[in-house]
């Protein structure tokens, strides 16, 4: 069955904190394509949370590819809200799978162990900072 | 004749840790008094003040303790060390020492905002909002461009995000960064209204997101602490600008 690529989110951030855009495309029956450009932090990253749980909770939805190439910076609280959405996609049966991250945002992800726990298709050379290599988030 | 005795107090608003040593400050002191200078410039305060007025000095020599510079730069950004001495002994203080020599705490502490007035530094108080952090790293950007040290952009926002986002979540009140360069590093401070002490936690225990954000704190910065005073504390850290000259 072809599923139709529907875009059905597109948020921006207020203006005072960080900016965020999160994109959702449901690319298939039961994955999800999480689009995230600007940066991630305590005021952008519950949105991104929520963004990640309403994917979860469309029926048959279990796996998440989330495209982090447009994100220049992320912190701690990323960190937790991707360690909650690995969790839960677990636990739907699916899992979370994140790509794309370069510079700061590669190196932190790595460093915090992250990079074990999810399913991180990242850069040969990811702590260059060079632009990540063409990938539709369709990888098995 | 009573034993030397010490108190250390954090002043936060001035940047200074003031050392107050009561009794006989004798030979025999001496390691004790070099711990406690050494203990107290590893916080990389602005400065150092030893206030030496109500203390016995039997003999001048102790006082070349304060003389050597206590913590290699390769570690910390230097800390300048004041001593307050009665006026009696002011002269032989400060060549014993090569310190400047005040005759009160106040005095020394104005010297010191005179200095940190010249220095580049940077501060904001930025509301304990959830895009304080936000706010914070584009001080560092300006910051950063300003004194020409871009090569630590990336490394000194995650710093600074992960300190404001901890005084955001844990202390609800007014934070103040400041972001100071001490060469060879750059220096962060971030105050908040709460005494509690930050705590690091293992990667492998946090779950919690503070702890982690600590975590990268401690991995990406030179050095990092805290100092508790009146009305809360001041989280610091540093990172290098540019290695030491040999």
């Amino acid at each position: 069955m072809l599923w139709p690529q529907t875009c059905y989110t597109v948020e921006m951030a207020r203006d005072a904190g960080a900016p965020l855009c999160v994109t959702s495309t449901r690319v298939d029956y039961d994955r999800l394509r999480i689009t995230v450009t600007g940066e991630i932090d305590l005021s952008t990253s519950p949105r991104l949370l929520e963004e990640l749980m309403t994917g979860l909770s469309l029926p048959g939805c279990r796996d998440i590819v989330l495209d982090l190439s447009g994100v220049s910076f992320l912190d701690a609280s990323a960190i937790g809200v991707l360690m909650r959405a690995h969790t839960a996609c677990r636990r739907a049966g699916g899992r979370l799978t994140v790509f794309g991250a370069r510079g700061i945002v590669a190196e932190v992800l790595h460093m915090t162990g992250v990079a074990g726990s999810l399913v991180l298709a990242l850069l040969p050379h990811r702590l260059t900072g060079s632009a990540p290599r063409s990938n539709n988030g369709r990888h098995a | 004749m009573p034993e030397l005795a010490e108190q250390v107090r954090h002043d936060l608003d001035a940047s200074v840790t003031v050392l107050v040593f009561t009794g006989v400050l004798g030979l025999s002191a001496v390691p004790r008094v070099r711990k406690t200078l050494s203990n107290a410039v590893a916080q990389c305060p602005s400065a150092v003040i030893v206030d030496l007025r109500s203390v016995r000095l039997p003999s001048v020599v102790a006082l070349t303790v304060f003389a050597a510079g206590p913590r290699s730069r390769v570690t910390h950004p230097e800390v300048a060390v004041l001593l307050c001495a009665p006026s009696s002994i002011s002269k032989r203080a400060h060549i014993a020492s090569g310190r400047p020599v005040f005759d009160s705490v106040a005095a020394a502490i104005a010297t010191v905002a005179e200095t940190r007035r010249r220095m580049s530094r940077y501060g904001v108080t930025l509301p304990s909002m959830p895009e304080a952090p936000a706010r914070a790293r584009e001080c560092v950007d300006h910051a950063c461009i300003q004194w020409s040290v871009e090569h630590v952009l990336n490394e000194a926002r995650l710093v600074v995000s992960e300190l404001v986002t901890n005084a955001v979540r844990h202390a609800g009140s007014g934070v103040e960064l400041e972001l100071m360069l001490r060469d060879p590093f750059l220096h962060v401070r971030v105050r908040d209204g709460s005494s509690a002490p930050p705590v690091l936690l293992s990667e492998s225990a946090s779950t919690n997101v503070g702890g982690r954000g600590l975590w990268l704190v401690d991995l990406y910065a030179s050095g990092w602490g805290y100092l508790r005073g009146a009305g809360g504390k001041v989280v610091w850290a540093t990172l290098r600008v540019r290695p030491v000259a040999a």
